[in-house]
């Protein structure tokens, strides 16, 4: 909006405002911290490898030499797998839950919430530890004689991640399904559908949209993971892996192969995104929710049937969880479990690893500080800000959740290395990642809820004479407050769990406690990493009772 | 000396024109009101007035002072909003102290200001409930309390009674007047209930297209409408379509010619306006200057107070009157010959078009 007028008297100088300045400011930060890292990588993976020669080259290395198509083949199956299997169990799942009377559906989404937000890897390696070459349910069947599936290669990666990853399409589509106006479902059946037809012609293209946007990100969050495939690949590899083990042996010099992966990586989790928006913009449903749909009762067979499948998959879902859990309180001797019951694992990560703990601790709670200041400012911006700026600024915001946390870090050593702004090893660029990966989390929960708060409000403080700064502080603030805190605990739980990014930036001084449980799931020290996952977990359980408790939409805040 | 004074605003979004060239100037004290349809442009001019917009040109000032320049928070003018607006998460006290807390006002003057103005508007139990706890009604006296503590050079008012119940709506309208002729506040007032704008107001202003139709007292708003637009929009009118010929201005299927536009060519094309209060349905006693029309009943709508009598004239074009209800007029069924008729002078005409000037 333009603030000088074409006549009257000469338009006079005026002060940029409050929110002018902020603009300026976030769109500075969001440059400097997320455009021109992964715009360093783009460059970057332009000059030949070896020669340092413009062009091509190192793309067409990558997608030519048999070591790199194979990892390429290797994250689109899997991807595609994991996304099929997560439908395979979320879509059934959310049916069950919207349409059936299930005793204690709370704890159904609870335990899918759980499921969520704990770390990927603690799966993999709890995996190992039940259905591995030496687990206790391998060896329990070896005993008769039978042969367990091996959970190592791609089934045993695919089977982690479609557990792991399901309660995005479970989440969605619930909700999706809960809110459907029924008439739509009962014209269908009185045009002659039976139940079966009615759900596959009628309510499942409904609930599309809910269900292809909870896909994608299991497909995009597959084919970013970089523990999973590391500790269940044995030989298998994915861009991700790749990616690490070609950063790593390049250390020191330019990480071009590795920043050319990763660009491939970009560029599949970008046309799996683009792909479903063009698939959405062909479907648009408008519906006044006039006529809920109700949960039916089922009769005593199918009830039993259909209670067990719920339980069934979330507690398959929560295994690897539990298995950590009883493992931490596991008694040990050194590496080794020493068989009964102890707090042995627990006094050795006080002993040996406090520095982990405090670095996890004080690493995500600074960078949460900074979403929160900076995810109420942005939302304002956005939502209430309606100008050019703004539309680029949500639109930015998108990118963080499509770039795999090896990426960005790569890119931040690659941007930031330089000296006088060489900040490589320190605490601060670890807390920079987090910030910038993690801001869209809180960026959306204050967004949605400013969008419920009408600008009349706001309006009716600058009339009485508040400036724009100290309406934001006076009635915005307070008024977003749910959001924020819903935001922050969201940011707080995706941050301290952080394992891709911060493993390719931490130093001795900087590690944080996925990294090092990542490192003694790899050195086989299993008591120390079960009971380092468990105090994780139980931080992380405490943010999601935060949410449940001040969020109205409970579950699916989380999606 | 006028409390506002608008001239030449004009505000465009994009290649849409929201309003074009509005000048005017308002009494101080008056309770004047923009009166108009959803998109002509009352709502934006309010805004304006109280700096959520910028206008593209023009100025506006208050007291004699420009205030193109100075931010929406300095203005100094109270705002009352459609949809209240009252900060959910402090008590009603703690509205109504809002503003004069902005002004650092001191904390025995700010006890006396809102006590004072609470019970103005009949809230003097209510300071210390929380908003959630007032009906629609009482909030909205929050808002005016809160808008009206801080002493306003001027209190815009923005569709404010159109959320509440018929009424309810009726009961504070009449409060509002009250409260505002007392304190004798200069009043912009926005709605798009006639009937509301006809009751309250000192000034109406019709608004259409970004444009200001007419600016009159209400007797003379709903009498002498300047154009088409403001007799159509403000009250019911039969339109009926009309040309000059050698006889003089007449209705189609009347001899009595009007008493205007004598000295317009013939063949000049007009539109008739009859209110259908003013026409008599099957009156005996109509005498020769009447103007009389036949007609065929379309329906006839008995509303309890008084009686719709819609009829199809032998030209296709429909007319309707409004009467006393009566047995034979009750008892009149479709297709029955009907026979309509009014005086001549309360007949004007307008030229063709939504806003055609009146001809007088």
């Amino acid at each position: 909006m333009s603030s000088t007028t074409l006549s009257g008297p000469a338009p006079r100088f005026r002060l940029p405002g409050f929110w002018t300045c902020v603009t300026i400011a976030i769109a500075a930060i969001l440059a400097i911290f997320l455009i021109l890292p992964i715009t360093s990588v783009f460059v970057i993976s332009f000059f030949d490898a070896r020669t340092g020669e413009f062009g091509l080259s190192n793309y067409v290395q990558v997608l030519t030499r048999r070591f790199y198509t194979t990892a390429l083949w290797n994250t689109v199956i899997i991807g595609t797998l994991s996304m099929i299997g997560a439908s395979l169990i979320g879509i059934p799942l959310a049916f069950c839950t919207s349409r059936f009377r299930i005793k204690g559906r709370a704890i159904v989404a609870t335990f899918a919430v759980l499921v969520l937000v704990s770390p990927p890897f603690i799966g993999a390696y709890a995996w190992i530890m039940l259905f591995g070459a030496n687990g206790a349910v391998t060896n329990f069947f070896g005993n008769f004689g039978i042969q367990i599936p091996s959970v190592y290669g791609i089934p045993g990666i695919v089977a982690v991640f479609s557990l792991k990853f399901f309660p995005y399409i479970y989440l969605m589509t619930e909700s999706a399904l809960s809110t459907i106006n029924k008439s739509y479902e009962d014209a269908a059946e009185n045009l002659g559908c039976n139940a079966f037809q009615r759900f596959y012609k009628v309510t499942l293209p409904l609930v599309f949209p809910a269900v292809s946007t909870g896909a994608i990100i299991c497909f995009v969050l597959a084919i970013a993971d970089f523990g999973t495939p590391a500790i269940l690949g044995r030989g298998v590899q994915t861009l991700s892996t790749i990616a690490y083990a070609q950063y790593t042996s390049e250390m020191g010099g330019t990480p071009t192969m590795a920043v050319t992966i990763s660009m491939l990586m970009i560029a599949i989790s970008m046309a799996a995104l683009l792909l479903q928006r063009h698939i959405m913009s062909t479907r648009r449903y408008a519906s006044a929710l006039t006529n809920l749909p109700v949960k039916k009762s089922l009769p005593m067979g199918r009830s039993v049937l259909v209670h067990a499948f719920c339980y069934g998959v979330v507690f398959l879902a929560m295994l690897p969880s539990f298995t950590v859990l009883y493992t931490s309180f596991l008694a040990t001797s050194g590496p080794v479990f020493s068989g009964g019951f102890g707090l042995d694992s627990y006094a050795r990560i006080l002993r040996d690893s406090p520095q982990a703990i405090m670095n996890s601790f004080t690493f995500a709670l600074i960078a949460v500080a900074a979403i929160s200041i900076a995810s109420g400012l942005i939302s304002f911006i956005v939502v209430r800000r309606d100008n050019a700026v703004s539309g680029t600024l949500d639109l930015l915001l998108m990118v963080p959740y499509l770039i795999p946390g090896i990426v960005m870090a790569i890119g931040f050593v690659a941007t930031f290395r330089h000296p006088p702004f060489d900040i490589t090893g320190t605490a601060l660029i670890i807390i920079l990642i987090l910030f910038i990966r993690r801001l869209p989390y809180g960026v959306r929960s204050t967004t949605s809820i400013l969008r419920q708060i009408k600008p009349s409000i706001e309006e009716a403080a600058v009339n009485l004479g508040a400036s724009p700064a100290k309406t934001f502080a006076t009635v915005t603030v307070p008024l977003m407050m749910p959001g924020l805190i819903v935001g922050a605990m969201m940011s707080f739980i995706t941050a301290i769990n952080e394992l891709s990014s911060t493993l390719i930036l931490y130093t001795a001084r900087t590690i944080t406690m996925p990294v090092l449980i990542y490192v003694q799931v790899i050195n086989g020290e299993f008591g120390t990493a079960a009971a380092l996952s468990s105090l994780l977990m139980v931080s992380t359980g405490i943010c999601v009772f935060i949410v449940f408790w001040l969020s109205d939409r409970k579950e699916a805040a989380f999606v | 000396m006028a409390a506002v004074e608008i001239s030449n605003i004009k505000k465009s979004y994009g290649d849409v024109v929201a309003l074009s060239q509005i000048s005017i100037s308002i009494p101080s004290g008056a309770f004047f009101t923009l009166l108009g349809p959803s998109g002509c442009g009352k709502t934006t001019l309010l805004r304006t007035i109280a700096g959520f917009h910028q206008q593209d040109s023009g100025g506006i000032s208050i007291e004699g002072k420009s205030i193109e320049h100075v931010p929406a928070h300095k203005r100094d003018v109270g705002m009352v909003f459609q949809d209240y607006a009252i900060f959910p998460h402090i008590s009603v006290a703690d509205n109504v102290a809002f503003g004069l807390k902005q002004r650092k006002a001191g904390a025995s003057e700010i006890a006396e200001r809102s006590e004072k103005i609470l019970k103005m508007v009949q809230l003097g139990e209510y300071a210390k409930r929380m908003p959630h706890e007032l009906s629609g009604g009482q909030q909205q006296r929050v808002g005016l309390a809160r808008a009206l503590v801080i002493n306003p050079k001027v209190l815009l008012m923005d569709e404010p009674l159109s959320n509440l119940d018929a009424k309810l709506r009726v009961d504070l309208r009449r409060e509002l007047r009250e409260i505002q002729q007392s304190m004798v506040i200069t009043t912009i007032y926005v709605t798009h209930d006639q009937e509301e704008a006809l009751a309250m107001s000192d000034i109406v202003c019709v608004m259409y297209g970004g444009i200001i139709q007419q600016a009159a007292a209400p007797w003379e708003i709903y009498n002498n409408p300047a154009n088409r637009f403001v007799a159509s929009f403000v009250g019911a009118n039969n339109f009926l379509n009309t040309e000059k010929t050698d006889a003089g201005i007449s209705l189609p299927g009347s001899s009595v010619a009007l008493p205007l536009g004598q000295k317009l060519a013939n063949g000049t094309k007009f539109v008739a306006a009859i209110r259908p209060e003013d026409i008599a349905v099957n009156d005996n006693n109509a005498g020769p200057d009447a103007i009389t029309l036949e007609a065929k009943v379309r329906q006839v709508n008995f509303t309890g107070r008084e009686m719709n009598v819609a009829a199809i004239l032998p030209s296709g074009e429909e007319i309707e009157a409004i009467t006393h209800p009566s047995e034979a007029i009750v008892a009149l069924k479709p297709q029955d010959d009907v026979r309509f008729s009014f005086p001549p002078h309360k007949v004007k005409l307008f030229e063709p078009g939504v806003t055609g000037a009146r001809l007088q």
